[in-house]
Order: structure tokens, then C-alpha cells, then sequence
């Protein structure tokens, strides 16, 4: 494909192989919790039903519920709020004032509450700071676990958003130069060889996958660095450099439609009734909706519609909260439309795949799938080839299969520990941070007593098929719907993940056994010149 | 579904086919595998081929399904690498 002289060729692998191996097992974790997050909706849905199915749309009463509440928060916390249709249908409703911590970040301070879609009882109400606010949740702490997993390593903010955007290179760097020194991307596409040297087989096996998965692998990272740069450098740096390091106005300008101010009282409009105007002309339900100074004259509500069909995102509508009179139309950035809110709108639906429903997100599933596979098969033929040399590059190896292996095993094990935190009525997020960290010591375990990588690969891979089977039981023992009371209730995601896991431990049981393709694989290296 | 989604599917399978014979018939895949060389297309026929493979993205693409382009972007790569894998454990032939 492209013709580089030897010593380019082998510098490239050389970067191709060491940026992998330095990198390669966190950038695995990260990819592998990506393609789980992809179905992070569902998770919810699946492992928080309410009783009948949810709705992603917003219920289209809701005033007099937050109205309500309203009532009863203190006024400091209507400076903002925001709500949109949450796990299991729950409406999300965060009413609160942005302050600064005394570090001078940034912090959101208020009242949270969860309200029932059909009947809008509010069911679950909190206070404190975001992030203390969602530690209290329990019906979320699964999925926001795999995603927090996927998004910041569980580090905290910059430093996990830092080291994923960071990671979000390495894959890029591994996927540029891979595509350089690969001579052969097309003539080879098709080429596995299984009968031949072991270390050759693993070659193929790596270099079909990240042949195939190239150009997504370049999006995928592209757009994980923006959400990981964005986040922890990208506004902070650009707030610093011309906004005097006030990073709201920074937002405030390049969002857009912030009214002047005029903080004097006055009755805050239906709601409903703006729903319902943006609805009609948007022709779209109702996603996410935020206001700003509930009961003062320059109350504004901007809502942001489902994306309509065939498209990436909608336009957002915003109205005179006192008044409930239409305002404008705007891209999400900036008042008019522009290349670079278009652009900033194509970031979500093409790292998240969820532009297309469940179709698209099986899409992107599989090739998640694909990605962890290359990172997989990358690092295994890179120790591999170097086992044979030295005890830190066998123990390296080990680290690879502990990673490797382990991992999905921890992922199996930690909806394990959150059914069973909710049958005994724990702490859902002890529950499964502690279950998912002692599936980690039970893998380190193993990978000490079981020197004979297949015989620890075929029983990290047998442990996680065994809790993907009992994952269904557990999650009716705690309370879970049936399979008849869910298709009854509409309840799609409670038949399907459980299907899913079923399969996927029966995938694994069946990878667990021995094999002369795995015998192949995992079998001899190459001994040293 | 969304009755919109379709097209990706239809283009999807528009895409297979070709992909089917592309694989089945790959002279590199054929010579690794010891199969009959004879049967290998011509590198005239691979570039048609390919081609027959890619047209139904680029009809997404002059009709601008931008959701469905991007399914049928996502799912041919995996659809094309499993169709590897599943070539590469058995020995598979046109004959």
C-alpha cells in the first residue's frame, strides 16, 4: 500500500507495537467498557424496571409535579434546573444553583428528585452536590458504573478524562501506523492462516481484525478524545485564555441565547404548554429540558426534542418562562446554524451509535466488539513474540491474559453484586464496586496459582460464563420481573439482556473448553535466535 | 424498526453477495489454505467486485441517508471480517 524503506517500516511497528504495549491494557479496559456503555440505556431499563415500559420522551404533564416541588426547595436552587427522561422512565429532575467548590471548580449544588411517569409521584428526592447526589441513587449505580468505567477509569475528574483523552490517541497513533506498515491491507483481507506457526496465526488474527475495524477505530478515538479533551482541557484552557478563566460565560457565549437579567419576581408559565408547542413544531417528543431562573421575569426554558428521523439532532426552542411565549429557534451552538454546531452534533451519534435505535447500537456493539478484540490480540502477539526472552516479558504476558480475561469476568460479577445489594437492601453501588473488585482479586489469584496460560484462560473464561447464566436468576430473586410480567409491561430490555447474557454465557462456557484452534494459538512461541 | 433503517439493510445485503464471492475466491486466502488456485478471480474481477461491494454505500450516499450509510459502514466491516473467520476455520471452496 504505501512503500517506506526498511528502517521506517520497522521504526513504525516500533511505535505501532510499543505505543500497544505501554498503553494497550488500559486502552483495552476502556474499549471494552465502551462497547458494554454502548447499551447503558437498556442496563438501566433492564436492571431498574418501573412497572410498566419506559418511555425516553418526556411525560407531557409535568408541571404540576415540579411545580411542586418547587415550592418546597429552597429558592436558591431554582437558579437552574434541568430534567429529561431517565432509567427506567424516571423523570430526572435536578433543581440547583451553580457554585464554586473552594478550589474555585465548579460544583452543582441542589435538590434531585426522581418522579414516576405515570403517575408523577415523586419517588426518590436528594440534596447535596451532583456527584454526592448520584452515589445516592441506587437505581442507577449499574450502568453509571460500566459508563463512569468506560469514561474516567473511575479516577477522578481531570485526571480519568485526561488519561482516556490520552488513550483516545494511543488508539489513533496504533491505528495510523498500523495502516502504514501493512503492506499488504487489501491483497490480505481475507487471510488467516491457522494451520501454520502459532506466532503467524496470531499475526493474521490481529491484522484482519484492525484491518477490517480500521476507519472505526480512527472515529471512535477521534471522537472519545474530543469528549475526554473537551471536558477536562478543551473548556478550561479555552475559559482561561479569553474568558478570564470563567468557564460559565465561555459557555454562556458559545452556547448562546443567555437574556439579560432581571431578577424581579414573577410566576413561572406552564410548562406543559411549552411542551407541548415544542412538540408541534418540532414534530418530535420532548427530550431534555432546562430552565433558568424559575420565577423571576428573565426565566428562559430552552427544550431540546429527540432527534426527528433520519437525523443527527434537533434544533432547540426557547421560551419566556415567565410569559410561556416562544423565544427562537437555535442550532445547539451559537443562535445560527453553523459548520461547527453541526459538527459538535455529530460528536454523540458517532461515538455513542445510538442515532439509529437498538439497530445502530448492535452495530456499534460489534465493532466495539472488534476494537477489543484487536487490542486483545494485539498485546498477545506482542508479548509473545518477546515471552521467551526475559521473566519481566512472561510476567507481562500474564498481566495481558489477567487484563485480557479478567476484565470480562469483573463486568459478569458486578451486576451480581448490585441484585444482590438490592435483595438484601444495600447499597447498590457498594454492592457492585465490591463485587466487580473481588472478581479483580479472585482473576490476580489465579493468575498467580495457574502458570499454564490456556488452563487460566479457559477458567477466567469459564467463571465468567457461570455469572453471566446466573445474572437472570439473581435479578428475579431481588425483585426483577418475570419474562411474562415484563412482555405483559412491555418491558423489551428485561427479555433481551437476559437472552443476551444466557447466550453470551453459553458463548463462554463453549469458549472455555479446550480446542486445537486455542491449542494452536496459545501454544508454543518461538524460541530465541 | 424504524421503516427508515431499512435501506441500510437492503444495502446491506446488495453488499454481501459480492463480498461472499470476493472472499470465497481470494486468491491469497485460496493459496494459504492450499485450495485449488484455479478457482482465484482475476484481479479484473476483484476490482468489479469491490466495487459491486461499495455501490450501495455510495447510493446511500448520493441519497443522503446519513443513518443509514453509517449502518451499513458499521456492519459491513464486522459482517466482512466474521466472514473471514468463519473461511479461515474450515476449508470452503467454489467449486
Amino acid at each position: 500500500m504505501i512503500r517506506l524503506s526498511q528502517a521506517r517500516n520497522k521504526a513504525l511497528l516500533a511505535i505501532h507495537g510499543w505505543s500497544g504495549a505501554l498503553l494497550g491494557l488500559l486502552l483495552y479496559a476502556v474499549i471494552l467498557t465502551g462497547t458494554v456503555s454502548v447499551f447503558s440505556h437498556e442496563i438501566g431499563d433492564w436492571s431498574a424496571p418501573l412497572e410498566q415500559a419506559p418511555q425516553h420522551a418526556l411525560p407531557h404533564r409535568i408541571d404540576a409535579a415540579l411545580r411542586n416541588a418547587a415550592q418546597q426547595i429552597d429558592p436558591k436552587y431554582l437558579e437552574s434546573l434541568f430534567f429529561f427522561s431517565d432509567i427506567g422512565g424516571r423523570v430526572r429532575a435536578f433543581f440547583h444553583a451553580d457554585e464554586k467548590d473552594a478550589s474555585g471548580r465548579p460544583v452543582d449544588r441542589g435538590v434531585g428528585l426522581r418522579i414516576h411517569p405515570q403517575t408523577l409521584q415523586v419517588l426518590e428526592r436528594y440534596e447535596g452536590e451532583s456527584d454526592a447526589i448520584k452515589a445516592q441513587e441506587q437505581h442507577g449505580a449499574l450502568a453509571e458504573f460500566f459508563v463512569d468505567l468506560h469514561v474516567r477509569l473511575h479516577l477522578p475528574n481531570p485526571w480519568g478524562l485526561l488519561l482516556t483523552g490520552v488513550l483516545g490517541l494511543a488508539m489513533m497513533v496504533a491505528a495510523m501506523t498500523g495502516f502504514i506498515v501493512h503492506r499488504h491491507l487489501i491483497r490480505e483481507l481475507f487471510t488467516l492462516r491457522r494451520r501454520r506457526d502459532a506466532l503467524l496465526t496470531a499475526r493474521d488474527t490481529h491484522v484482519v481484525a484492525g484491518t477490517w475495524n480500521l476507519l472505526f477505530a480512527f472515529v471512535l478515538a477521534f471522537t472519545g478524545s474530543f469528549f475526554s479533551f473537551g471536558t477536562a482541557f478543551g473548556v478550561p484552557a479555552i475559559a482561561m485564555v479569553a474568558f478570564g478563566g470563567d468557564q460559565e460565560r465561555l459557555i454562556d457565549t458559545v452556547v448562546g441565547g443567555k437574556r439579560a437579567e432581571d431578577a424581579r419576581p414573577a410566576a413561572f408559565a406552564n410548562l406543559d404548554d411549552m411542551l407541548a408547542d415544542a412538540r408541534r413544531r418540532s414534530g418530535s417528543e420532548i427530550g431534555f429540558v432546562s430552565v433558568a431562573h424559575w420565577g423571576r421575569a428573565d426565566a428562559t426554558v430552552t427544550m431540546t426534542p429527540l432527534p426527528p428521523a433520519g437525523r443527527f439532532a434537533a434544533r432547540n426552542y426557547s421560551y419566556d418562562g415567565a410569559s410561556g411565549a416562544f423565544l427562537h429557534e437555535k442550532p445547539t451552538l451559537g443562535l445560527q446554524p453553523s459548520l461547527g454546531s453541526d459538527l459538535f452534533d455529530l460528536m454523540g451519534p458517532l461515538h455513542f451509535g445510538s442515532f439509529g435505535g437498538l439497530l445502530s447500537k448492535a452495530v456499534w456493539f460489534a465493532l466495539g466488539f472488534a476494537a477489543t478484540y484487536v487490542a486483545l490480540t494485539g498485546m498477545l502477539l506482542w508479548t509473545a513474540r518477546r515471552a521467551g526472552d526475559s521473566r519481566a516479558w512472561r510476567r507481562y504476558e500474564t498481566t495481558v491474559y489477567w487484563m485480557g480475561y479478567g476484565l470480562p469476568l469483573a463486568l459478569a460479577w458486578a451486576p451480581l453484586g448490585y441484585f444482590g445489594a438490592m435483595a438484601l437492601g444495600a447499597d447498590t453501588h457498594a454492592g457492585t464496586n465490591t463485587a466487580f473488585l473481588a472478581a479483580v482479586a479472585v482473576a490476580t489469584v489465579l493468575c498467580g496459582v495457574l502458570r499454564e496460560r490456556l488452563a487460566l484462560r479457559r477458567v477466567l473464561l469459564a467463571l465468567t460464563g457461570l455469572a453471566l447464566l446466573l445474572t437472570p436468576l439473581l435479578r428475579g430473586l431481588a425483585g426483577g420481573p418475570g419474562w411474562g410480567l415484563a412482555f405483559d409491561a412491555g418491558l423489551r430490555a428485561v427479555i433481551a439482556l437476559d437472552s443476551a447474557l444466557l447466550i453470551g454465557g453459553v458463548w463462554c462456557l463453549r469458549g472455555a473448553r479446550p480446542s486445537r484452534t486455542t491449542q494452536q494459538f496459545d501454544g508454543p512461541r518461538a524460541s530465541p535466535a | 424498526m424504524n421503516t427508515l433503517l431499512w435501506p441500510s439493510l437492503y444495502a446491506l445485503l446488495a453488499s454481501l453477495a459480492p463480498l461472499l464471492l470476493l472472499a470465497l475466491r481470494d486468491p491469497k486466502r485460496l493459496r494459504a489454505q492450499g485450495l485449488a488456485r484455479a478457482a482465484a478471480h482475476s484481479r479484473r474481477a476483484r476490482a468489479l467486485l469491490g466495487v459491486l461491494a461499495l455501490l450501495p454505500g455510495l447510493l446511500l450516499l448520493a441519497w443522503r441517508d446519513w443513518h443509514g450509510l453509517l449502518i451499513w459502514g458499521g456492519a459491513l466491516p464486522c459482517l466482512g471480517w466474521a466472514l473471514t473467520m468463519w473461511l479461515s476455520a474450515a476449508r470452503h471452496t467454489l467449486r
